[in-house]
């Protein structure tokens, strides 16, 4: 090493290379180089383009990758009885979801993660593509594939999670119903949106997975019921896993719902309706009082205090979702289960009829109050005779006794002579042939026959069926006549029944029956309170009302078609009640002639100011006074028993919103 | 004495700034890979900073080695070249649908990336030895006997991306060495003309990446979802980045091979258009440096032996770089020094000690 060396750069030894480098530089080096920095060039060119130029784009889309809005949905409003007794429930849960937009995206690793799932979930691989397929327009909204995940399952998946990109738990809310069979009909059920739904609901915020009300109060209140969706902006990674919660928007809670139904009540009413039908059933075999319906009803407002058709269903399956062999049974069961008797149901109301009749014969003028009919037993006309139910007659009777009595003759002479015309027109201003507006789903209209009526039902008829049934569309005189005991082809709801009733309880005001007492948000302020609805008054004066009034209260009496049962006892405790029996003959008479026959009984009471107003109705349960006044008379008996609790009503007590009454998650994982 | 003439010898004549670029790439690199890798994951970064150690080493040893003793086993190194390939056929370990790594225990060697040095020391070492008859066309026929069978053994694995290396290294090569320009034309248009023969025999896997690299919107979700995600990550870094560690595109997996392939995405993502500029100008001056080293060389085996490493580093940078902003297929060739994977750094290590060897035996004429 000597000294010159030492004193030279180390990083450049120039010395030694300057000969080397000094030689010229050969043309292909150059041209190498060259290509090298135009290779380098264009490189950083396109790196200008994409990082400076078009950056804002990128940004967009990177930020569109990494950031997933989310709707999170609002708690259920909860419903509750007249006095706050909660009826349903949110019940969390955990539900296994995917993503379509982030499963597996090459065929094969696709083909194994859906069979994987279907391991894990007992969802075929067909489904669950089914169901991703059907989300393409919206491939980043999760799609619930399994709710009511048990903690097994959950495990098994959650360990599994990160082998399965769109794969997600999340916790969902399933309507739990706590009263499930006593109210099956009433609170209906909320399942998933199928397409139809989901095209016609969409615009108002509702998602492909949402759920939504299907029958009942469910669906009618749906839209206090559902709240105010709130939203979370998430970030994720490739595969749709969620890293954090960058910001969000908390759903509102719905509405809470306070029915004017008081749940002692129903339940009393279920008990009572079913003792009478299993005691008819017994005594009258075959299918025979298998059905029935009752309802109870404050005739001044009214509120709808009890609601019931038997048999009912368990609405938890339908909460859970229903498997498609439950679903058959149900349908299949001919029993009808599914059926709301009680305003779904139409049935000939027989003289439960009759102070329809009466009312309209008085206003028409046809019979004054003092005036008597004479009934032997029997109304000749031509070579027909309508029987009266007590075939020695009764003979005079004035409107009251008539009444009392239930004496066919009386009012098929008051029919005969109104004419079919009138006496449909005041049984349609008493609600008979329309909807009475109830505010749940499922209502029918019924039948308000007259000769019009027929000419044009039989002519439909006839040309839908070509049967030579339908074929004879004249009105006879003794479909007139019959139509005054409430047969001929008279078809009503049980509600239609106990609404002319209350309408005649009442001195003539025709009420909107409401399910729905109060609604409150879920802070408790009032959203809706109860309004008592006249929907209008009939025109009958109402001193004729009074008469007939008159009528039903005698037949409550001793020697009136029900006094047997008022003179009870055990039913001292109901204030002067009136009440009307119906024994309806329907189908096709069987060998001896005899018809089947519903049993009816419509009561009120007190007889003045009436405050309660009830019907009930056994399908097939022969004579009214014995299928049907024994339910009437506990349920009143019940209800003055347990009147001041029963006629209060509750406000919200601050804190029960929905949100607080949702349940806590199962603890799964 | 001798023995302090030679150290003195190559203290003086080694390229530190050669070193210092590739020092600065490697800095560069082992960040990329840290933050690639991802967070809770640091056995890859920890295995490639082992892989760079390892990989100085080797640098070290080569540097130290006459490179002309390399060349002297030529035949020997052809042989050994294609027994690896052969090998791997063989007892491969399998993966991707593709046969690339024979397991030696603690190692996984990658034959087609050692294989990229090997055919670069058998070309050099031709082309000097048929110097007098450069342009002959036995020269070129001779040296396209040595180049098609590796390459046709790489593009059975399959390995595409290392074939095309291969086919750069040679016309670079052969173009250095003075091969006349009319044959490589001739042989460019014999190529094209076969071509719809090789396209029908590509894997499904590499006509689908050809297809979508020219359409690449054609199926966002399925094979164009690669550089579409990369050229996202790319674009939206912008000017100065996102900063280390907050490339959403990268950090929350929405790149592909995120360590290997895209990993300049990652990197320009967290560093924008700045950092890519910085490491696009590395390489640069590093392949100036290994320009430079051709043009220092005493003997043609030595130019065309630094020549084919600037070529095959230039081959790969480009080709990398421009996959990884959609301006070039996506055949999967790893970016020098960057990429993870011991062998592609062991290799591209011992190419750069090679190019050292070089420089420094350059000046024996001297003594």
């Amino acid at each position: 090493m000597d000294a010159s060396d030492s004193l030279e750069d180390p990083f450049l030894p120039r010395s030694v290379h300057r000969q080397a480098l000094d030689r010229p530089v050969p043309p292909r080096l150059l041209f190498f180089a060259a290509v090298v920095l135009l290779a380098f060039a264009a490189l950083a060119y396109n790196l200008f383009a994409l990082q400076v130029s078009q950056t804002n784009r990128f940004a967009s889309l990177a930020e569109g990758n990494r950031v997933r809005k989310e709707v999170v949905l609002a708690p259920r409003g909860i419903v509750f009885d007249r006095h706050g007794v909660q009826l349903v429930q949110n019940k969390g849960s955990f539900a296994v979801a995917i993503v379509p937009a982030d499963l597996a995206k090459s065929g094969d690793a696709r083909k194994q993660e859906l069979q994987k799932l279907q391991l894990l979930t007992d969802i075929s691989v067909v489904e669950i593509q089914r169901q991703a397929d059907l989300s393409k327009a919206e491939p980043f909204q999760p799609v619930v594939l399994k709710k009511n995940l048990d903690a097994p399952t959950y495990e098994a998946i959650s360990e599994n999670l990160p082998n399965l990109p769109g794969v997600r738990l999340q916790t969902e809310s399933t309507r739990h119903y706590l009263e499930g069979v006593a109210l099956s009909h009433i609170l209906g059920y909320v399942g998933k949106l199928d397409t139809a739904e989901y095209k016609a609901l969409r615009g108002a915020g509702y998602l492909l997975n949402d759920q939504v009300g299907k029958t009942g109060l469910e669906f009618q209140d749906e839209k206090y019921l559902r709240g105010v969706t709130g939203t979370r902006v998430v970030e994720t990674d490739a595969q749709g896993r969620e890293i954090k919660t960058i910001s969000q928007t908390d759903p509102t809670p719905g509405d809470n719902v306070y029915l004017s139904l008081d749940l002692g009540l129903q339940k009393e009413v279920v008990k009572d309706l079913q003792e009478t039908m299993t005691a008819q059933h017994q005594k009258l075999g075959g299918n025979k009082a298998l059905g029935g319906a009752s309802i109870v009803m404050n005739p001044q407002t009214g509120e709808i205090l009890s609601l019931v058709s038997l048999p009912d269903y368990n609405l938890n399956q339908f909460a859970d979702g229903i498997t498609l062999a439950q679903y058959q049974a149900l349908i299949t069961d001919q029993r009808l289960p599914m059926l709301d008797r009680a305003i779904g149901g139409l049935y000939p109301p027989g003289s439960t009829f009759k102070p329809v009749t009466g009312s309209a014969a008085l206003q028409a003028g046809t019979v004054k109050a003092g005036s008597s009919i004479f009934c032997p037993g029997f109304l000749q006309r031509g070579s027909t005779r309508f029987g009266c139910w007590q075939g020695s007659g009764h003979g005079n009777q004035n409107i009251v006794d008539a009444i009392a009595h239930s004496c066919d003759v009386f009012f098929y002479t008051v029919a005969d002579q109104m004419g079919d015309t009138l006496l449909n027109k005041f049984a349609q201003d008493f609600g008979v042939g329309r909807k009475t507006g109830i505010d749940i789903g499922g209502e029918a209209k019924g039948i308000a026959p007259d000769r019009d009526w027929k000419k044009k039902y039989f002519a439909d008829a006839f040309q839908a069926t070509g049967d030579p049934g339908w074929k004879d569309s004249y009105w006879y005189e003794g479909n007139t006549i019959t139509y005054g005991i409430g047969q001929s082809y008279l078809l009503v709801t049980p509600l239609q029944d106990l609404q002319w009733t209350a309408t005649v309880a009442n001195g003539g005001h025709f009420m909107k029956p409401q399910l729905t007492g109060h609604i409150t948000a879920s802070d408790a302020s009032m959203v809706r309170p109860f309004q008592p609805v006249t929907d209008h008054n009939v025109s009958v004066a109402p001193q004729a009302l009074a008469i007939i009034r008159e009528g039903l209260r005698a037949a409550a009496s001793k020697g009136g078609t029900s006094g047997f049962i008022w003179t009870q006892s055990q039913f001292a405790n109901v204030p002067s009640p009136s009440g009307k029996t119906g024994t309806a003959q329907y189908g096709v008479p069987d060998a001896q002639g005899n018809y089947a026959e519903h049993a009816w009984y419509t009561a009120y009471a007190p007889a003045v100011d009436p405050e309660v107003a009830v019907i009930t109705f056994v399908e097939g349960g022969g004579e009214g006074h014995e299928g049907a006044s024994p339910a009437a008379a506990k349920i009143l008996s019940y209800y003055f028993a347990h009147r001041d609790q029963i006629r209060s009503t509750s406000t919200p007590a601050a804190g029960t919103t929905a949100a607080a009454l949702t349940d806590a998650l199962p603890s799964g994982g | 004495m001798v023995m302090t003439q030679e150290r003195i010898t190559v203290w003086r004549e080694y390229d530190y700034v050669m070193s210092l670029f590739l020092l600065m790439v490697l800095v560069l690199g082992a960040t990329a890979i840290f933050s690639a890798a991802g967070a809770g994951n640091r056995v890859e970064f920890i295995r490639q900073v082992v892989y760079m150690g390892v990989g100085l080493g080797v640098l070290g040893y080569f540097s130290l080695t006459d490179y002309r003793s390399v060349g002297r086993l030529y035949g020997l190194t052809y042989l050994l070249m294609l027994l690896l390939l052969v090998l791997v056929r063989v007892v491969g370990h399998q993966a991707l649908g593709a046969q690339r790594e024979i397991n030696l225990g603690l190692f996984e060697l990658q034959a087609s990336e050692v294989s990229k040095l090997l055919i670069i020391i058998v070309l050099a070492r031709f082309f000097s030895s048929r110097r007098e008859h450069i342009r002959s066309p036995a020269t070129f026929a001779l040296a396209l006997v040595l180049v098609v069978p590796p390459t046709l053994l790489i593009l059975a694995q399959p390995d595409l991306g290392t074939a095309l290396v291969y086919v750069g290294i040679f016309f670079g090569m052969a173009f250095m060495a003075g091969i006349p320009k009319r044959f490589m034309v001739t042989l460019v248009l014999v190529t094209a003309a076969a071509l719809p023969l090789v396209v029908s025999r590509l894997q499904n896997y590499q006509r689908r990446r050809l297809i979508t690299f020219f359409n690449p919107g054609a199926d966002p979700s399925g094979a164009g979802y690669n550089i579409l995600q990369a050229k996202i990550a790319v674009g939206s870094g912008g000017f100065f980045g996102k900063g280390f560690l907050t490339g959403t595109q990268g950090q929350l997996g929405f790149v592909p091979s995120r360590v290997t392939d895209f990993i300049f995405a990652i990197f320009s993502e967290e560093w924008g258009f700045v950092g890519a500029i910085i490491l696009l100008a590395l390489f640069l001056a590093l392949l100036v440096r290994l320009l430079r080293a051709a043009h220092l060389a005493r003997d043609s085996f030595g130019a065309l032996l630094c020549f084919g490493v600037a070529t095959m580093i230039a081959f790969q940078v480009v080709v990398n770089v421009g996959m990884n902003i959609g301006v070039m297929p996506v055949v999967g060739i790893p970016l020098p020094f960057i990429s993870y994977g011991g062998s592609s750094m062991l290799t591209n290590m011992a190419a750069i000690g090679l190019v050292q060897s070089v420089i420094i035996h350059n000046k024996d004429l001297m003594f």
